[in-house]
């Protein structure tokens, strides 16, 4: 399918330039093998040329690398340590759980470790160069792991900076609405990163927002990432391995989107034995399975959810009207290990969320409508070792996104029938490269290059009542491409930089942008558990959603830049501090940074989706037209304690934060607050064990209220009548006769006073959970049962949603409108 | 203060006003179709839990707002000034409410001015410009002063006319009970050192039935564009000419007493350019993409450049040509 795709529709100029990047990267990856290797050295046994002369001087150097996997399951683990104790070096393993790092010959220590598994601690003697793979163990009970500075590598020796890894397992435990677990939910506790409206998913990573976060599951961009208008997210937690969150000092290898990166990687699925999940709740049920196609070799994972509220209704309603809301969502991952210097994955995720209706009627007449939208992604990975130090990953991605609003009448023979639709397609390349040299560098270097084809607006519809038919579908197709270089360099145990360069391409038609974004790490060791951390990133971004409401509807546009739309720019600057206590097992963290946006798009104040492009229209309206291009500055503090493990584990965080925009034609070219301008944003985090089978937890959020727009007053509608007469049309409005007034009887404009004047209320909110936990049997077969209770709100705040004004005689009265009071939910899990 | 009473004033909804856009049936059939869907579903939505708390909304002092477009071949300068209705008061449902108190000042820029008197037959405070003539090239600014409250001030330019206005085609088509008048006129934008800013439009004769004083008067019926911005700024596009189309109907018969046959067919069409300042486009503009009912998009803020108040002091110039279609041939 995908083959057939990549033949039929990737246009000659994009497999030129793919292919080209490809082959460069490839060639770069050779001449690095054939430049730095020393003949005749057999097998992996590869010397770094540099290196060679420094050999001679001191010893001979030799590499350890391997695979980092789950004991039991062996699933690769993402980002686990690899130090080697009594020294400061060592390495994380990468997105596909390999590690490599090179010393010279000696007798070393070497703990493998990561969060929530027991650490595994070997002794090697390094003569030649081995190949080790590491199996850790999960460990509910993290409370009797000792903790010292030589097992975890800790925050203050990360160059990176302004990235958070959210522990899933910890996800997993914390209250939910409706006990629908949401790691997009779980990311709006963490410092820097805000939610939009009240229970929507949709995040504001650093004032930018939500189109600006890359969201990638298994290499694939995902367009719209919520269920239900954004009150979930489609990320189900059962089948989601890790994820990380960047929201400053991007790394060279991320680019596309100016205010994070979200990378989100499937499991692979156990390769020892056939194990699953289950789970039931108020809004959805879910089944996992996984387990292995060929023993050690080959694995699967499915994974699906459903919401059942309208088959549980169906039955209640009229046969002749029905209608409903559902949404589902299926992961699947299949891997194969040919040998150990190739691996294939193939994984693919597809949801939908669907509103319909549908009613019959005498005389044989039959409507029926609603509204769907959704996602389909299709990654194949290839990895391949070319050597001990030199890692390669080749992805094929396919990504689509659809909204589909449609109607159908039917009566006699006669038919009326509209749809609208929008949507994204993508075909992507990609191929990176990670090179470990020495344990003072880490080479990172790759090529990417997406062909998107975008159907801003498409409406068909058959009018058999008025013998009309009118089909306007509009495409745009774009090629979207980078290539980056990144060096993670050691300078001894002073300092740490990372140096990279990203150049990213752009082509709509004859018009093409190429831009070099500069990034830069740099951390400094003030005491060996104390660092300062500073970051300069700058960021372009090509294709924009267009969201004319800000309460995130599938129905805003995607857009692509075009030879009028200019792309949109960011540079960050970023300095911190990160502190680890060790003994407390607890990292302190507190980041400023400052951020300026440029050619930053939105809708023409009033313009809208249902306005635009309507191809039906006397005034045909390009969404092109209605564009407005502004500038933006977002900048404040950020504070972050973590504790990860332990029998109470959890954060505090607190952002102060402002965002600021300014656009020609808004507020009268006047820079204003934006709509997610915080002050004041905290939230902690609490998960404590009171049992091995009982786990207690609790979040408390604050924010300051949404800048919004409010009519304070109403004065009248008045346009110019050049003639001085009767106006342009309005009969009764006599009163301005012989003036060149044109008063409209029947509108008055709203005095909003300055854009976003008003100020809703704070937003607080109380969450608390508890889990319990019991092993026991089911059909003779041993399962673990868990029940998790979640009270959402638990104090009942009357949180803010949306605000309207009623009139009433003698005064208008302002309402508030809350949607999520207190809402206790259970679920059930079964693991098996 | 004197009260103008609408004659009808209906809450608009969001279908109103997608309807009110001036598209033809099949567009109104596929904009009320999106909407109704998406209302329906959100409606649905927040049916289902909505907690409401009243929220004691903070009183909002009244604001000046002030009307005033002004012109050198205008005959006289023309400012209308009123309140903003708070809506904490929730009266603003009914009435504007006229300032006939205030104390309204026009001068040209650095020079001491004169006073505006109130001619309260027309609710709006008025000068003739043979006692102040109005020039073009010059800044103009207006001052009005009430009791009790903050002056208010408002700046404008009057440009220079723009004389390329043509017509390029005008078609008639017939019909029993009208004609279809179709046109296709143009002008050259003309360079300067600032942004230039234009307001074109056309314009046909039509007999109305004026409803208090139960007579035939006449007035000008604008054309639907076809084609063409309506307001227009040169930014970008200096130099350009740029095309427009328009149509109108002009009926032979109306469904009340009055018009003969021969009254209609000795309408004129008319063309005109206006050359206005930027207050003139960003205020039309705004008022233009204002539609406070639509819940898909975020509410406007229309323009002002009252300082300290509301609305709008503009300057334009006029450019005009007369077509009469009895005597043109198409």
């Amino acid at each position: 399918m995908l083959l057939f795709w990549l033949v039929d529709w990737w246009p000659r100029s994009t497999m030129c330039s793919g292919v080209f990047w490809i082959a460069c990267i490839t060639v770069s990856s050779a001449t690095l093998t054939k430049t730095f290797a020393a003949p005749g050295i057999a097998g992996y046994d590869i010397y770094v040329a540099e290196e060679s002369s420094e050999n001679q001087q001191l010893q001979n150097r030799y590499t350890i690398s391997g695979y980092i996997y789950e004991k039991g399951s062996r699933e690769t683990l993402i980002g686990a340590n690899v130090i080697i104790a009594g020294t400061r070096l060592g390495t994380t393993s990468n997105n596909y759980g390999f590690y490599s790092i090179t010393l010279p010959a000696d007798t070393i220590e070497v703990v493998f470790s990561y969060v929530g598994y027991a650490p595994e601690q070997r002794t090697l003697f390094l003569q030649s160069n081995i190949q080790l793979d590491i199996e850790l163990t999960p460990s509910i009970e993290l409370a009797g792991v000792e903790i010292s500075a030589e097992r975890t590598e800790r925050i203050s020796q990360q160059v990176q900076m302004s990235r958070i890894d959210l522990p899933v397992f910890q996800a997993k435990t914390l209250p939910a609405l409706l006990g629908e677990k949401d790691i997009f939910k779980v990311l709006q506790l963490l410092p820097g990163v805000q939610k939009g409206q009240e229970g929507t998913s949709g995040f504001y990573v650093r004032g930018g927002g939500p189109d600006q976060n890359l969201v990638v599951l298994d290499d694939a961009i995902v367009y719209n990432a919520s269920h239900l208008f954004g009150f979930f997210s489609i990320f189900n937690g059962d089948a989601i391995k890790n994820v990380q969150l960047y929201k400053g000092g991007f790394p060279a290898r991320f680019g596309g989107r100016l205010s994070s990166v979200l990378d989100i990687s499937m499991k692979d699925g156990s390769k020892e034995k056939i194990q699953g999940e289950a789970g039931i709740g108020l809004i959805s049920s879910r089944l996992t399975l996984e387990g292995p196609i060929l023993k050690d070799k080959s694995s699967f994972l499915i994974s699906g959810r459903r919401t059942y509220l309208d088959a549980l209704i169906r039955p209640f309603m009229d046969k002749d009207e029905r209608g409903g809301y559902y949404f589902y969502d299926l992961n699947a991952k299949a891997n194969y290990d040919l040998d150990r210097k190739n691996k294939f994955y193939a994984s693919g995720y597809f949801g939908r969320d669907k509103f319909y209706f549908r009613s019959r009627s005498g005389g044989g007449r039959r409507d029926e409508g609603g509204l769907f939208w959704q996602n389909a992604t299709t990654t194949l990975r290839w990895n391949h070792l070319f050597n001990d130090k030199l890692f390669a990953n080749t992805s094929l991605i396919y990504s689509d996104y659809t909204l589909k609003i449609y109607m159908d009448e039917k009566h006699e023979n006669n038919r009326f029938n509209l749809s609208y639709s929008s949507g994204i397609e993508d075909l992507g390349i990609k191929h990176d490269i990670s090179w470990h040299p020495s344990p003072n560098h880490m080479v990172r270097a790759g090529v990417q290059s997406i062909y998107h084809r975008f159907t801003p607006s498409a409406v068909v519809m058959r009018d058999d009542y008025n013998s009309d038919f009118i089909s306007e579908v509009e495409t745009i197709k774009v090629l979207e491409s980078g290539i980056y270089i990144e060096d993670e360099i050691r300078l001894g145990d002073v300092a740490k930089i990372n140096p990279g360069l990203r150049i990213s391409h752009f082509q709509h038609k004859d018009k093409s942008y190429v831009k070099p974004e500069p990034r830069i790490s740099l951390l400094y060791f003030i005491r060996p558990d104390l660092s300062w951390k500073n970051s300069y990133a700058a960021m372009n971004q090509y294709v924009h959603l267009l969201s004319s409401t800000g309460i995130g509807l599938p129905t805003d546009l995607w857009i692509p830049s075009t030879a009028n739309i200019k792309p949109q720019s960011t540079w960050q600057v970023a300095s911190g501090l990160s502190k680890d206590f060790i003994d407390l097992g607890l990292e302190l963290s507190m980041e400023g940074y400052y951020k300026k946006s440029d050619n930053t798009i939105g809708y023409r104040p009033g313009a809208s989706f249902l306005l635009l492009n309507d191809p039906t229209g006397a005034e045909q309206i390009s969404w092109e037209d209605n564009i407005t291009s502004g500038q933006g500055w977002a900048y404040g503090v950020e504070l972050f304690a973590q504790k990860k493990s332990g029998r109470l584990s959890g954060w505090i965080g607190y952002t102060l934060s402002w965002t600021q925009l300014q656009f020609e034609e808004i507020n009268q070219g006047k820079r204003y607050y934006a709509r997610y301008d915080r002050r004041h944003d905290i939230s902690i985090v609490g998960i404590y064990e009171l049992r091995p089978s009982v786990t207690l937890s609790a979040t408390w959020v604050y924010a300051t209220g949404n800048a919004m727009n409010l009519p304070i007053a109403e004065y009248p509608h008045v346009t110019h009548n050049p003639w001085g007469e009767y106006g342009d049309g309005y009969f009764y409005n006599i009163s301005t006769q012989g003036t060149p007034f044109n008063i409209s009887p029947w509108d008055y404009i709203n005095d909003y006073g300055q854009m976003n004047d008003f100020r809703a209320a704070a937003y607080h909110r109380l969450d608390i959970g508890a889990q319990f936990n019991k092993k026991t049997t089911l059909f003779g077969t041993p399962i673990e049962r868990i029940f998790d209770l979640s009270v959402y709100n638990a104090y009942n705040r009357m949180n803010p949603f949306f605000y309207y004004m009623e009139s009433q005689p003698g005064r208008s009265q302002l309402k508030q409108v809350t949607i999520f009071p207190i809402i206790p939910s259970l679920s059930l899990t079964i693991k098996f | 203060m004197a009260m103008i009473t609408h004659p009808t004033k209906e809450k608009n909804t969001a279908f109103c006003q997608i309807m009110a856009t001036g598209f033809n049936r099949p567009v109104m059939m596929t904009g009320k179709a999106l909407t109704l869907v998406v209302i329906m579903i959100l409606a649905g939505i927040h049916g289902c839990v909505d907690i409401v708390t009243d929220i004691d909304f903070p009183e909002t002092e009244p604001k000046i707002v002030v009307h005033s477009f002004i012109s050198p071949s205008d005959t006289a300068v023309q400012v209308m000034v009123s309140w903003s209705n708070p809506v904490s008061l929730g009266t603003s449902q009914e009435s504007i409410r006229l300032i006939d108190h205030a104390t309204v000042r026009i001068a040209e820029k650095n020079q001491p001015g004169v006073v505006v008197p109130y001619y309260p037959e027309k609710n709006v405070y008025a000068l003739s410009t043979n006692l102040f003539p109005i020039t073009a090239g010059n800044h103009y600014t207006l001052r009005v002063y009430v009791d009790g409250y903050e002056s208010v001030t408002g700046v404008c330019y009057v440009p220079f006319p723009n004389n390329t206005l043509q017509i390029d085609r005008y078609e008639v088509e017939n019909f029993d009970w009208s004609e279809l008048i179709q046109l296709d006129y143009s002008f050259s934008d003309i360079p300067g050192q600032h942004e230039n800013f234009y307001a074109p439009a056309a314009y046909l004769d039509e007999l109305r039935y004026m409803v208090e004083q139960d007579t035939i008067g006449t007035g000008k019926r604008k054309f639907q564009t076809i084609s063409g911005e309506s307001y227009i700024s040169n930014k970008g596009r200096e130099g350009r000419r740029f095309v427009m189309r328009a149509e109108a109907y002009n009926y032979r018969y109306h469904w009340f007493e009055g018009p003969s046959e021969d009254e209609i067919e000795t309408s004129n069409v008319y063309l005109l350019l206006l050359a206005t300042d930027e207050h003139y486009y960003h205020y039309h503009k705004t008022l233009e993409n204002y539609f406070p009912d639509n819940p898909f998009a975020e509410p406007v803020l229309i323009y002002s450049n009252i300082e300290g108040g509301l609305g709008v002091f503009a300057g334009y110039n006029r450019y005009e040509i007369v077509i009469d279609l009895n005597t043109s041939s198409p």
